[in-house]
């Protein structure tokens, strides 16, 4: 890796760190809404050596933890019909649906589930397997949604009719938005994802600032970018300003990239979405366009997406809306491991439950 | 979910790159097809479930640097005069 792209200076995060304790003029609470950046922050250890008067959250920035148990219940039932095939990133296996089933276990009694590096995967599946139809899982953010909109318009072009995808895509300005409009989650400020941004750019931000009056960066995930991110906004804090700024200028454009917002575009139409623990917030996920109604899934099995509960006694909902820390969940740690996941929070390594766990961070301890 | 790792294009065909990550000891295929910029062999892309989604700006990331420099110097010399 050339020198110049990466972020990872020890001597010079430790002097940043400084600056940051000594900019820090009252208790502060920043809230981070991508995995990727719950899981830098912890094995980076930055997590550990921020000051204690900064408190940092991770919000509802898991794709896999906040696809809902009633999306879940659709893509089970789809592995349970004979002919087709689920095609799926890894992290979905193990995430419960409603009655506790997973697609790991679904497919131990017999259904036939792929795992998929890429999605484009997907499509050699399909053209393996010409008598079954292949259904691949849309979870993800405005990062992963280009990549499966580009192989919708490859399927296209392949004319491989026997390929379809069940999109739960989900969009992370909505949900910044539906948090702050609740009134429940308190922050003075967000980290916003890196990579998210590499798309979207820099403008879907701008309510953040003009309409909450909330520092807001957009960062990388090596150490130093995580830092400067956090050194930004409290430096913005401390000089009474509230911008959207952009700390990860080598990979994120201010008008994002132009060439996948377009594949979106034509390939998917924003409509309501249903999250794990926020519940339904408008205008926050992608369906398939009229013009890909072939490929959606949801026309060709005339599936209805639905509300279905929430795993007993699981917190996700808090955790997600930075309302409680995971260890602050009843069965964190108890029935609620990694190994034995009771909400989707634990299941994928990015969830916060998961790093918590991982990460053995004592109860108490912020 | 979102990581995206990035990438040494080492060589481009059919709008496909062949890519090293970690200094050539992972070797990745990338499409190039949601890129909205050129790239040549030796730039270096940000990859995501198999495509390529920005070329990484060295301008920008030595413009990041300075900056990071100077935010970190400024208590290097506390308030003397
Ligand atoms: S610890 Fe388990 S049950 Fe509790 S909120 Fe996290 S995922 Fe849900």
């Amino acid at each position: 890796m050339e020198k110049f792209f990466s972020f990872k200076d020890p001597v010079l995060g430790r002097k940043l760190l400084q600056k940051l304790e000594q900019d820090l003029e009252a208790p502060l609470r920043f809230m981070e809404v991508c995995g990727t950046h719950t899981v830098a922050l912890f094995q980076s250890g930055l997590r550990s050596l921020l000051p204690e008067g900064l408190e940092h959250l991770s919000g509802p920035g898991c794709p896999v933890c906040v696809t809902s148990s009633g999306e879940m219940a659709l893509c089970l039932e789809l592995a349970q019909k004979d002919d087709v095939i689920v095609a799926t990133f890894g992290d979905m296996l193990r995430v419960p649906g409603p009655d506790g089933l997973n697609l790991k276990e679904a497919k131990a009694l017999g259904a036939r589930v792929e795992v998929c590096y890429a999605p484009f995967d997907a499509l050699a599946v399909a053209r393996r397997h010409p008598e079954a139809r292949v259904v691949f899982l849309g979870v993800g953010f405005e990062t992963t949604a280009p990549a499966v909109a580009a192989t919708i318009q490859q399927a296209e072009a392949l004319q491989l009719y026997n390929f379809s995808v069940l999109s739960f895509h989900k969009l992370v300005p909505p949900a910044l938005r539906h948090l702050l409009s609740t009134g429940k989650t308190a922050v003075d400020g967000f980290l916003l994802p890196g990579h998210v941004s590499t798309v979207i750019g820099v403008r879907p931000y701008a309510f953040l600032a003009d309409e909450f009056q909330l520092p807001a960066v957009i960062s990388g995930f090596d150490p130093l970018d995580m830092l400067m991110g956090l050194a930004m906004m409290v430096r913005q804090r401390r000089e009474h300003r509230a911008a959207v700024e952009n700390q990860y200028a080598r990979a994120v454009k201010k008008q994002g990239n132009r060439k996948a917002l377009n594949v979106m575009e034509e390939v998917f139409t924003v409509q309501d979405a249903e999250w794990r623990g926020l519940g339904r917030i408008p205008q926050s996920g992608f369906g398939l366009s009229d013009r890909y109604a072939v490929f959606d899934a949801l026309n060709i099995f005339g599936l209805q997406a639905r509300h279905m509960p929430e795993p007993k006694g699981c917190a996700c909902g808090q955790v997600l809306q930075g309302l409680i820390r995971p260890d602050a969940c009843p069965l964190f740690q108890k029935q609620c491991t990694p190994a034995h996941p009771v909400g989707p929070c634990m299941v994928s390594t990015e969830g916060s439950c998961a790093a918590y766990f991982q990460y053995q961070l004592c109860p108490g301890q912020s | 979910m979102c990581l995206a790792v990035p990438a040494e294009v080492k060589d481009i065909a059919q709008g496909m790159a062949a890519c090293a990550v970690d200094g050539g000891q992972i070797r990745i295929q990338a499409s190039l097809v949601l890129l909205d910029e050129e790239v040549a062999v030796g730039d270096y892309v940000l990859i995501h479930a198999g495509f390529a989604l920005r070329r990484l700006d060295r301008h920008e990331a030595l413009e990041t640097l300075d900056l990071l420099r100077e935010m970190a110097r400024q208590d290097e010399a506390p308030a003397s005069w």
